[in-house]
């Protein structure tokens, strides 16, 4: 077998990228693709050459069905990957951006704009593609969460000032993830933000902070307290900026939990 | 709800199906298996999405891998390896538009023409023994040990072969793929 210097390994990258290496070589290969830059970079210019080799046939379109099978099996599997709760904890997402839509018209003219210009801003774009891609699919099951029959709805409400404030809080007390949409919630001072709260009876178990936005909006999402079915009430609180372990401010919002 | 995995989906297939259903049936050589590979192969790439980087490649050289080893591990399935490896070194099937049964008539897109000249010209270019160590490899799924087997050639002269016929298509097609890489 070739040393492991990096200089044979590079000989072997055609090789690898053809797939043709025997197991042992590839193994060897695939372990010092990350420990080697140089290798690595061969490597994925010879996979480059090999898909070529498929790319650049006379090929015509396939049969118009096979699209439509193509589609119909992702929508499967995506009903059956749906409901896993999978929302990562504690990690606040704050803005209006639902637009799976939008997303898809972005993931089409990122596509298009390669096929037209093998520009470094495509690839820019596609490293943006993938990290939208990846938050859509947290939103869809979010969004599958969030509609599931075992979601309570309310509304938090405050008496001061006008317009009036108000926070829609959506709660899966199953999977234990809510996300609450706050309107008319003016931002914060500096140094300040909101925070909210869990209430059963007359104790407060706080649940992180957010801000909104300069029109007063914010969609915030979380994964809820222990034993959520006990919790009577929630409320929104103006706290200093890191949140406070117990409320220091009367509640600007409150809201109580449907029990059913 | 998520229309926007599927667009996602749609329009990648619109620039790849037709590089992958013509991968898949020259490995495989029946149009339901092949077609089974597509299917798969998107598949797998939309459950794979968020492990796709774009420093590593194209999205195309990626789909490409996962087409191409789920067309072999279906052939290893179907016993049908080495006998496709014969005509995976001949000629590449009746695929020209319109020819092959139950496939739309549709010219290739210029784009693809395109690549098409690009590389069939670099093949053209390659000494007859490199061209079929490759093309052994790349279509037929033979490992280069099996390649020295089939040819009655010695296993060095095989990887001499295959190395510098990949080097040789390096030089000609980096045009067509440098952007593509970081």
């Amino acid at each position: 077998m070739t040393g492991s210097d990096p200089a044979s390994l590079r000989e072997l990258a055609a090789a690898y990228a053809l797939g043709s290496l025997d197991p042992d070589a590839a193994r060897l290969v695939e372990s010092m693709l990350r420990e080697s830059p140089d290798l690595a970079r061969e490597v994925a210019e010879y996979r480059e050459v090999a898909a070529l080799l498929a790319r650049g046939q006379p090929a015509a379109q396939p049969d118009p069905a096979l699209r439509a099978r193509v589609l119909e099996r992702v929508a499967r599997e995506r009903r059956k990957a749906a409901p896993r709760p999978t929302m990562p904890p504690r990690r606040w997402s704050v803005g209006l951006a639902w637009a799976a839509a939008a997303m898809g018209v972005a993931a089409a003219a990122i596509f298009a704009l390669e096929a037209r210009s093998r520009s470094r801003e495509a690839t820019l774009l596609r490293a943006t593609l993938e990290q939208a891609l990846d938050t859509l699919a947290a939103r869809d099951r979010l969004l599958e969460t969030l509609l599931s029959p075992a979601t309570v709805s309310f509304t938090l409400t405050g008496q001061r000032a006008a317009p009036q404030p108000s926070v829609a809080m959506f709660w899966n007390r199953e999977q234990n993830v809510w996300a609450l949409h706050a309107t008319a919630l003016s931002p914060t001072p500096a140094g300040r933000a909101y925070q909210l709260w869990f209430l059963r009876g007359a104790e407060a178990i706080p649940a992180g902070t957010f801000e909104t936005s300069a029109e007063g909006q914010a969609v915030v999402v979380g994964t809820g307290p222990p034993d959520p079915r006990s919790m009577t009430a929630t409320a929104v609180t103006q706290e200093p900026a890191g949140g406070s372990p117990q409320p220091t401010s009367t509640p600007i919002l409150v809201g109580t939990v449907p029990q059913r | 709800m998520a229309a926007g995995d599927e667009t996602a989906v749609g329009t990648l297939y619109d620039r790849h199906g037709a590089s992958i259903m013509h991968l898949a049936q020259r490995i495989l050589g029946e149009r339901a298996d092949a077609e089974e590979v597509v299917v798969d192969t998107f598949t797998q790439a939309w459950r794979g999405a968020n492990r796709f980087r774009s420093t590593r490649g194209s999205v195309a050289a990626w789909l490409i891998v996962i087409a191409r080893s789920r067309a072999l591990d279906l052939a290893r399935a179907r016993g049908r390896r080495l006998r496709l490896a014969d005509s995976a070194a001949r000629q590449p099937p009746e695929l020209v538009p319109g020819m092959a049964q139950g496939w739309a008539e549709d010219e290739p897109p210029p784009e693809r023409t395109e690549l098409y000249r690009h590389v069939s010209s670099a093949l053209g270019a390659l000494p007859a023994e490199q061209r079929e160590a490759i093309d052994l490899a790349f279509w037929g799924g033979l490992s280069q040990s099996e390649i020295a087997d089939r040819l009655g050639t010695p296993l060095g002269t095989v990887k001499t072969r295959i190395r510098a016929g990949m080097q040789k298509l390096r030089d000609a097609l980096r045009p067509l793929y440098s952007e593509s890489l970081p």
